[in-house]
């Protein structure tokens, strides 16, 4: 009795002792201990390149290229896109976080803030094909942080078929000709527009960047979008809901073809990143013949079009003991050969505006999304608070199109709840 | 007969008359029995649970040290309409998918304890879903459901003639909606420790009763419900646990949507915790729902029959 | 314990051989005198029960059989317009094609190993506590069993980064003095993925329950005979749970083998990670290649039905059999 006690108070001393050191260091103690000069393992946490081909390409095709004959190793944690954060926020609480980081965008602001990336030196983008757009996503209060790795372009696909059927010939060029012109377009039973197939955050911001609005402003202090275009970006959505031309319930859910690969949307707003599923499972639709392309456009007559973007960026941990070598990785990583070796593997677009590989021009939707990287526009973060913010955004939209509550309901609800945890930050 | 009853007079005088000893010779080895196990569960889920609760107190967002705040992410909880919303969802699932549940699985688990032709296919049949991973399942009901002409369900009622229904992609139909795949989820594992606890009655309880001329369904509720009366709070207790737990579910199937209508309280704790990176907020949530769960274990062991359960 | 539930089950078990007989004959005279008008009714009941079941087995299993023959289907045809019942054609190569894509072997070698420790762990210690807190008084039993219980009750998200915690600075492991710091302790070890699940305390309170209606008064007798404590637990009371142990072996089992998100937390490198992370292969960002993964989430689920459908075989007296026969 006497000894199971002692033994039990000694057990969770220890482990108390350790939490608690946990705790207060913040893990700062650092993992691996092989800093400094001469070699060391550079670690890299990633939710690309999953299963067996993805690591031949990601190790066999471009590691091994750049760590042969130097004094470095690496290891690669492959983990899952919907686990990432967990593996991150894990991984940085105990010390461990890997030396290069592959998140999406809206990760870099926040952690940023959080201390958990660090800044990376212009000279990197020194010499690199990529579209100045690009990089907002990759900035935190002014100063790189991050370099776009894979891009993905949110854009409309069209059925030609319907359209010539209708008779439209001329791609709408603002929100309120594409308003009439999906209801020439919308077929029996179907929608002229598949709204809610893609996330509805991102749909409405989008739409957001066509009325000419932002989330937030240029420090990420203040919600931007109270102006009046998040709720005229949400009403367009509850007038094409009202139109019949969209429909929150016509939609694809997972493990079920989206709406325009069976013929019942006419338009589909979507990834780029799709084209790999899209010509293996509806490979007579995305043909040059079939499909055509356009991005969302401007409200105002003559406005530039709107390409939401996203993507998967490439980013250093402000932890790690080898910055020097991490950033010779990142940018051994961008050149031409072992781009091409990742996009050969993903079948996603390239950051770089100039590769010229079948792998590339033969994808029409990373071809078309290159082409108009000068409307590329990102939506996702520009503030710490965002992954805060993220969350709230779906449930006020999903009310407003269920009919529970107006578009300036919904928008008023999350422009305080937005504000509460900006303040917080 | 007779020295059976003198054995037993016997037997308890001295009994009684080595109780203290004996009684500390148990006690040892309750403890013993019992200490590896506690130790274990001490060590890995009492020690991490403890810390979450002074974690709670705190800001800790997992990537920097936490600061101490008071009682501020319990006000912030308090007038958090979407965890009331979201706790509100977890009451109403267990309160209808629960007893019907368990209802469904027992009254399977007495028809396939039977030796009827076909059991053990009967049997893994309503065992399948608990194993199929609920990606799967996840993925096989959204196609059900689907608001569209294409769903199972819609087609069915189609043929009555009743007009396409939204089911999840509305806020009114998709708790409903969820409750029922959560019930169907469930039935196969109650069934399986329900049928294990069959296992266990003694034959001969039912030969007596049938010497008295008891019917089947006054053997049912005289000697099989009150036997099974252990593992049904069992089934109670952790199904409680488990309907406030449910997340994959939600996960795979709602996102909490449309509009919160889904959201259940580990949900929230997920996205709390890992969306937004707000541990501490998290933590406050799970002590919320410990003290939830340990009031609804007291009152189901009201209910269950008493503390000899 | 029972005995206040039901008198009865002391005037059975202590009751005479003799007794036993006389009452099985009254039992059976009992049946006869009914025998010709309950025969017919007994007929159609069976039959009515069997279309039930069947009906109900449908239900139960249609997602099973729907997700089989999703991973033989064609891509072009799981996302035509009009996918029909049943597969155009049979593209068994998808589950080939599936085994190739991730290093699946040695994933189904790592949840094996974490199923069979956690089953016997879970058997051994889990049966040990559970028998002391239903059948043995001692002195914070009742603390011990609410205890145990209210570890069920918060959810894994809201301790995991105390528990990722202690792996990483467990003393003297990985590098790490005694502080637990400098190295790594056990993250991406054996350790890490066996031993803080162990025991589950889901599993004790199970086998409390099947313990509670065990009758006191064989453990009383082995006792009086002499038998030590841990003689009479594994000699007598043990068995009396046998299908207890075999419901706690099998779901054991199945949560090892099922384990997802601690594995992947825990561990950076791919020889130390589990079958449910290998079928996230089949699932990325850019969409999810759907015949693949049922054809991986059929194989990984194979495992468990042929389990089950072996176990469940134990259970063969049927208890309605005594009354209905």
């Amino acid at each position: 009795m006497t000894l199971r006690r002692r033994d039990f108070l000694a057990a969770s001393g220890v482990s108390i002792s350790a939490l608690a050191l946990a705790a207060c260091s913040g893990g700062g103690s650092g993992g691996g201990g092989n800093g400094g000069g001469g070699g060391g393992e550079i670690s890299i946490l990633t939710p690309e390149f999953a299963g067996t081909t993805g690591k031949a390409a990601f190790e066999g095709g471009i590691l091994d290229g750049f760590f042969e004959g130097s004094e470095f190793t690496y290891k690669v944690d492959y983990t899952d896109w919907t686990k990432l954060n967990e593996k991150l926020s894990t991984s940085v609480a105990g010390g461990l976080v890997a030396d290069m980081i592959m998140p999406g965008a809206g990760w870099v602001e926040p952690f940023a803030h959080k201390g958990v990336l660090t800044e990376l030196p212009e000279s990197l983008l020194d010499g690199l094909p990529v579209n100045e757009n690009l990089l907002a996503q990759c900035r935190y209060e002014g100063t790189l942080h991050a370099l776009p790795f894979f891009v993905d372009g949110r854009i409309c696909i069209y059925n030609r078929e319907m359209f010539d059927a209708a008779g439209i010939a001329d791609i709408p060029t603002n929100l309120d000709d594409l308003r009439e012109a999906l209801k020439e377009v919308t077929p029996d039973g179907g929608v002229g527009i598949d709204l809610f197939s893609s996330n509805i955050r991102q749909t409405w911001s989008h739409l957001l960047g066509c009325f000419g609005g932002r989330l937030f402003n240029d420090d990420g202090t203040e919600v931007t979008f109270t102006d009046g275009t998040g709720v005229a970006a949400l009403q367009y959505m509850l007038d094409l809901v009202a139109d019949g031309t969209a429909n929150f319930d016509i939609k694809g859910a997972e493990g079920q073809p989206r709406p325009w690969q069976q013929g019942q949307a006419a338009v589909d707003l979507l990834n780029s990143s799709l084209w790999p599923s899209f010509t293996e499972q509806s490979p007579d639709m995305v043909t040059e013949d079939a499909m055509g392309m356009f991005l969302l456009p401007s409200a105002e007559a003559g406005g530039d079009p709107v390409m939401w973007t996203g993507g998967t960026l490439l980013t250093m941990s402000a932890r790690s003991a080898n910055p020097e070598k991490v950033q010779e990785l990142m940018s051994y990583m961008l050149e031409a050969g072992p781009l091409l070796t990742a996009v050969t593997e993903s079948g996603k677009v390239p950051a770089r505006t100039d590769i010229e590989d079948p792998v590339v021009t033969d994808n029409l939707m990373a071809q078309y999304t290159i082409d108009n990287f000068d409307y590329a526009t990102a939506f996702e973060g520009g503030s710490p608070a965002w992954m805060e913010i993220r969350g709230l955004v779906a449930p006020e939209l999903e009310a407003a199109v269920t009919g529970q509550k107006t578009a300036q309901q919904a928008i008023d609800a999350l422009a305080a709840a937005s504000q509460d945890a900006l303040s917080r930050v | 007969m007779s020295t059976n009853t003198v054995d037993r007079q016997t037997l308890s005088t001295t009994r009684r008359r080595r109780t203290p000893t004996l009684t500390q010779r148990q006690g040892r080895w309750g403890l013993l029995f019992a200490a590896p196990a506690t130790v274990q569960i001490a060590l890995w889920t009492g020690l991490p649970v403890l810390v979450s609760i002074i974690l709670s107190f705190t800001n800790y967002d997992m990537l920097n040290p936490p600061e101490f705040l008071g009682f501020d992410n319990y006000v912030t909880l308090a007038n958090d309409p979407v965890f009331w919303k979201a706790l509100g969802n977890n009451f109403i699932m267990a309160i209808v998918g629960i007893p019907i549940s368990i209802l469904i699985s027992l009254a399977l688990a007495v028809m396939l304890n039977q030796g009827l032709r076909g059991n053990s296919i009967f049997r893994t049949a309503v065992f399948l879903p608990h194993v199929t991973a609920t990606v799967a399942i996840a993925m096989i009901w959204l196609w059900i459901y689907s608001p569209g002409g294409n769903g199972l369900f819609n087609i069915v009622l189609g043929f009555f003639g009743v007009p396409n229904q939204a089911f999840l992609a509305s806020p009114s139909q998709a708790l409903p909606s969820v409750i029922l795949v959560t019930i169907w989820q469930g039935i196969g594992l109650k069934m399986m420790i329900y049928l294990a606890s069959l296992q266990g009655i003694d034959q001969q309880l039912y030969e007596a009763a049938d010497i008295d001329g008891a019917s089947a369904v006054q053997k049912f509720f005289r000697i099989t419900i009150p036997m099974l009366k252990p593992v049904t709070f069992f089934i109670l207790v952790t199904s409680i646990v488990g309907n406030f737990q449910t997340f994959d579910l939600i996960y795979n199937l709602t996102n909490g949507g449309p509009a919160n209508s889904t959201t259940v309280i580990t949900y929230q704790i997920y996205q709390t915790a890992f969306q937004q990176f707000r541990m501490g907020l998290a933590t406050a949530q799970s002590v919320v729902l410990l003290i939830v769960l340990v009031v609804l274990t007291i009152f189901s062991r009201r209910i269950t029959g008493g503390k000899d359960d | 314990m029972t005995d206040t539930v039901f008198p009865g089950t002391l005037d059975a078990s202590a009751g005479t051989e003799q007794g036993a007989a006389e009452r099985k004959a009254a039992a059976r005279t009992a049946k006869q005198a009914n025998k010709r008008s309950a025969s017919t009714k007994r007929r159609i009941s069976r039959v009515a029960l069997t279309v039930l079941l069947i009906v109900v087995s449908f239900v139960m299993a249609l997602p099973f059989v729907w997700m089989f023959l999703t991973s033989v289907r064609s891509s072009p045809e799981i996302f035509s317009s009009d996918m029909p019942m049943w597969p155009a054609e049979w593209h068994w190569e998808n589950f080939t094609v599936a085994l190739e894509r991730a290093p699946f072997g040695i994933y189904a070698r790592n949840s094996f190993i974490i199923a069979v420790v956690h089953t016997i762990s879970n058997l051994v210690f889990g049966s040990m506590a559970g028998y002391a807190l239903a059948k043995i008084r001692f002195k914070g039993s009742s603390v011990i069993f609410g205890f145990i219980l209210a570890s069920m009750m918060i959810p894994f998200y809201a301790i995991v980064i105390p528990e990722f915690l202690m792996i990483r600075f467990v003393p003297f492991a990985g590098g790490n003095d005694l502080f637990g710091q400098g190295g790594t302790g056990w993250y991406d070890t054996w350790w890490a993925l066996l031993i803080p699940g162990l025991v589950s305390p889901f599993n004790i309170f199970l086998f409390r329950q099947f313990f509670i209606s065990t009758p006191t008064e064989l453990m009383e007798a082995a006792r009086i005979d002499g038998a030590s404590e841990a003689r009479t637990f594994v000699q007598i009371m043990a068995p009396l749970i046998r299908p207890g142990m075999l419901t706690v072996a099998l779901l054991a089992f199945e949560a090892g083998w099922n384990n997802f998100l601690w594995p992947l937390l825990v561990t950076s490198s791919t020889n130390l990670r589990t079958i449910q992370l290998g079928l996230s292969v089949f699932r990325q960002e850019a969409g999810t290649e759907f015949n693949l993964l049922m054809a991986g989430t059929t194989m990984a689920a194979v495992p468990m039905i042929v389990m089950f459908f072996f176990f469940q075989k134990q259970f063969v007296n049927g208890f309605v059999g005594s009354g209905l026969k």
